[in-house]
């Protein structure tokens, strides 16, 4: 497979002094679909974010380098950013709706997108604009052009935002929980287009989601985060096979299974997310943990290498996995 | 058999909606057009859909929270759509509604203690001595504890106002529970906490409940028996093993094969549906079976006529022309 077209390095996040993001590496090969999963406020959107440089004003990228087509997005001067941006690396987000301009047409946002980065001519532009909501399944493509946000449904707007990231065909494209607002067979029609675009365009995507099947449905490779770290990371087939963090298996068992007994009472990860200010010396899972031990309290894991392509943040990581063998 | 605790039949919601102010056009959306389910004491029935199908509007009609249009509710006898107001405050101390909301179920200037005993010192039911430690308990049902009752709901966790809420559903010993989406605004570890507290409860203390959730992995594991709603009507009901396991009608297969399979191999291996298109405006008005728009398998007759809801030899009730009536299969 061909080297890294995006390389995360010890990359750091900082709101008022909590490292939101704290020290996180990974790196996305070229057509690879990267999954990154984990509960809500662990840092998933600020890692995209700062990729992105679209961070919030609070926070900051407080150490490490985004490395992509020989530049590190960390460093760069806002102009070359804003050269990129929409055009090498795109992003969507979760609420298709509020991330269009409400005043704005369809056609008007995706030709100034377009114009952004590759000038033309308004027909071409518009010509452009029209083959890029056909090919995001569209129907009736010319009508919507003249339309507002207001006037479509959130399906619709998702997919727009896809034409629109797409446009100027990026290499890498990160999807914030492209589908999380949206129904079920509205997100497999979503899913089935982003299938079907990485195929015929060779785009990387990073694709955040706390939906299992979906990063099942989508992801060669898969990045667990919690409070801020990386805790496991492996191949999809891998990581759904055995896990060795107990975060991720614990994550994986307490959703409801379609091939599971009903109304047992599932696995449960008790307590909630550590607040930033309340981490201690040890691992970040330690008060939640079932594998807990005194070692844990006083040391914190790092991520290490166990198998090719695999790793782990946990010291217990071998009796995790033998324990995720017994059916639970 | 006893007769159901909850009898709706052909339940109809229609909202007038404006259409400009000059129009004289009036014009409905439809959002609950003509639902018929029983529901026995004890038990779980699930409602599933896509958003907008009327599954909220639903519930809140069974509670009378929106006033119906047509048809009848029975609960434990008496016809809810009928009784007057008075009569509908008695029928209320049996039943209660939990929303997706936690946050907005609970006034954030009251302590919590006193949010959960409100029920039964409104009423007069309970005071003083006897009003505490029924809160106690109450607390302790929920899984929190009599020593969190001083304190307000901000200082709460999501999950942990969720129980909150139940807690305080559960003050008037109620024997039905509507829950719309009580889990969907929950982060998935806290999730499973909060499914596992519903079925434990009702264990414990046999109430039913009206389960309403756009996930179907989640109505799968709480329910018994399940309603497939589309566009304010039913299209399926059946047993919950009978309908995960031979889903009949066209929508409820494609319902089941858009969740994403959370295992790589048999996700990929998987026979998949994809609808096409998108649910139709609810204010226009239907002709034919309501799902003919993005049937798969929509024939000429599926846009003239109305399939009728009728049961099938699985036992299943579906409103689908290309299903064959029990007769015909037991025949076949
Ligand atoms: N605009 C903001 N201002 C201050 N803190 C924020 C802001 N956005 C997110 N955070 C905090 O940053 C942390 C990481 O959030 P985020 O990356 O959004 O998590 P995720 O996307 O995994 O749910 C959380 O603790 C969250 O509370
Ligand atoms: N108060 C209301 N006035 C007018 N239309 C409404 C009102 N409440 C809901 N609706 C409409 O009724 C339909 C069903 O809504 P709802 O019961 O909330 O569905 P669900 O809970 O399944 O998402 C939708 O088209 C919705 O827009
Ligand atoms: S290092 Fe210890 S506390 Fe952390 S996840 Fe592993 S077993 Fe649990
Ligand atoms: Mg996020
Ligand atoms: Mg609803």
């Amino acid at each position: 497979m061909a080297g890294p077209i995006l390389t995360v390095a010890d990359l750091a996040v900082a709101i008022a002094g909590r490292r939101v993001v704290d020290g996180i590496s990974f790196a996305v090969k070229t057509g690879e679909t990267l999954a990154i999963v984990g509960e809500s406020g662990c840092g998933k959107s600020m890692t995209a974010f700062a990729i992105m440089r679209l961070l919030p004003q609070a926070a900051r990228i407080s150490g490490g380098a985004v490395l992509f087509e020989g530049r590190d997005l960390a460093r760069i001067a806002e102009s070359e950013m804003k050269a990129l941006r929409g055009n090498r690396i795109s992003l969507i987000f979760q609420e298709p709706a509020s991330s269009l301009d409400p005043l704005m047409t369809v056609a008007d946002q995706l030709i100034e997108a377009i114009n952004a980065h590759k000038p033309a001519s308004h027909s071409e532009a518009a010509a452009h604009a029209l083959a890029m909501l056909r090919a995001v399944g569209i129907a009736d493509p010319a009508r919507r052009m003249r339309q507002y946000p207001f006037e479509l449904s959130g399906g619709m707007c998702q997919r727009v935002m896809i034409a629109i990231a797409l446009a100027c065909r990026p290499s890498v494209l990160l999807a914030d929980e492209p589908t999380t607002a949206l129904d079920v067979t509205i997100q497999a029609q979503i899913l089935e287009l982003m299938k079907r675009l990485r195929s015929e365009t060779g785009t990387s995507i990073v694709l955040i989601t706390h939906d299992m099947g979906v990063v099942a449905d989508m992801a060669d490779r898969v990045l667990v985060m919690y409070a801020g770290r990386i805790v496991e990371e492996a191949a999809v087939d891998d990581l759904f096979q055995a896990q060795h963090h107990p975060y991720t298996m614990l994550l994986m068992r307490s959703v409801p299974r379609l091939d599971a007994p009903p109304k047992r009472a599932l696995p449960v990860i008790e307590g909630t997310v550590p607040s930033y200010a309340a981490l201690g010396t040890g691992c970040r899972f330690a008060s939640r943990c079932p594998f807990v031990s005194e070692h844990c309290r006083a040391e914190e894991p790092p991520l290490r290498q166990i198998a090719p392509g695999r790793a782990t943040a946990c010291w217990h990581h071998e009796r995790v996995a033998a324990a995720g063998m017994v059916p639970a | 058999m006893t007769a159901p605790l909850l009898e709706v039949q052909d339940l109809k919601v229609h909202y007038p909606v404006r259409t400009g102010w000059l129009s004289r056009r009036k014009l409905f959306v439809r959002a609950v057009d003509g639902v018929s389910f029983a529901l026995g004491r004890g038990e779980t029935l699930g409602l599933v859909g896509e958003s907008g199908c009327g599954k909220s509007t639903l519930g809140n009609a069974i509670l009378r929270i929106v006033e119906p249009t047509a048809g009848s509710i029975r609960f434990k006898g008496e016809d809810v759509t009928a009784v007057d107001r008075g009569g509908l405050h008695r029928l209320r101390r049996h039943m209660q509604m939990i929303f997706q909301d936690p946050y907005s179920s609970l006034n954030p200037k009251l302590p919590v203690g006193e949010a959960i005993g409100e029920p039964l010192r409104v009423r007069g039911l309970l005071k003083g001595r006897a009003l505490a430690e029924r809160v106690a308990e109450l607390l302790t049902l929920v899984g929190l504890g009599p020593e969190h009752r001083g304190r307000y709901p901000h200082e709460f966790s999501g999950g942990q106002r969720q129980r909150l809420v139940i807690a305080r559903a559960l003050a008037l010993s109620p024997d039905l529970i509507v829950c719309d989406e009580p889990v969907s605004a929950l982060d998935v570890s806290i999730r499973s906490q909060i499914l596992n507290l519903l079925v434990a409860l009702q264990q414990r203390l046999g109430m039913a409940y009206v389960f309403i959730s756009h996930d179907l992995s989640v109505i799968r594991h709480i329910s018994d028996r399940v309603v497939v709603m589309y566009l304010g009507h039913v299209v399926e009901v059946a047993d919950r093993d009978v309908l995960f396991a031979r889903p009949l009608h066209p929508y409820t297969q494609a319902l089941i094969s858009a969740i994403p399979l959370p295992d790589p191999q048999a996700q990929r291996a998987k026979r998949r549906i994809i609808l096409k298109g998108e649910l139709p405006s609810p204010t226009e008005p239907l002709t034919g079976c309501p799902f003919h728009t993005r049937c798969p398998l929509a024939e000429d007759r599926c846009r003239h006529v109305k399939p009728a809801l009728e049961r099938k030899a699985s036992g299943a009730y579906v409103a689908c022309h290309l299903v064959p009536p029990a007769a015909a299969a037991a025949a076949a």
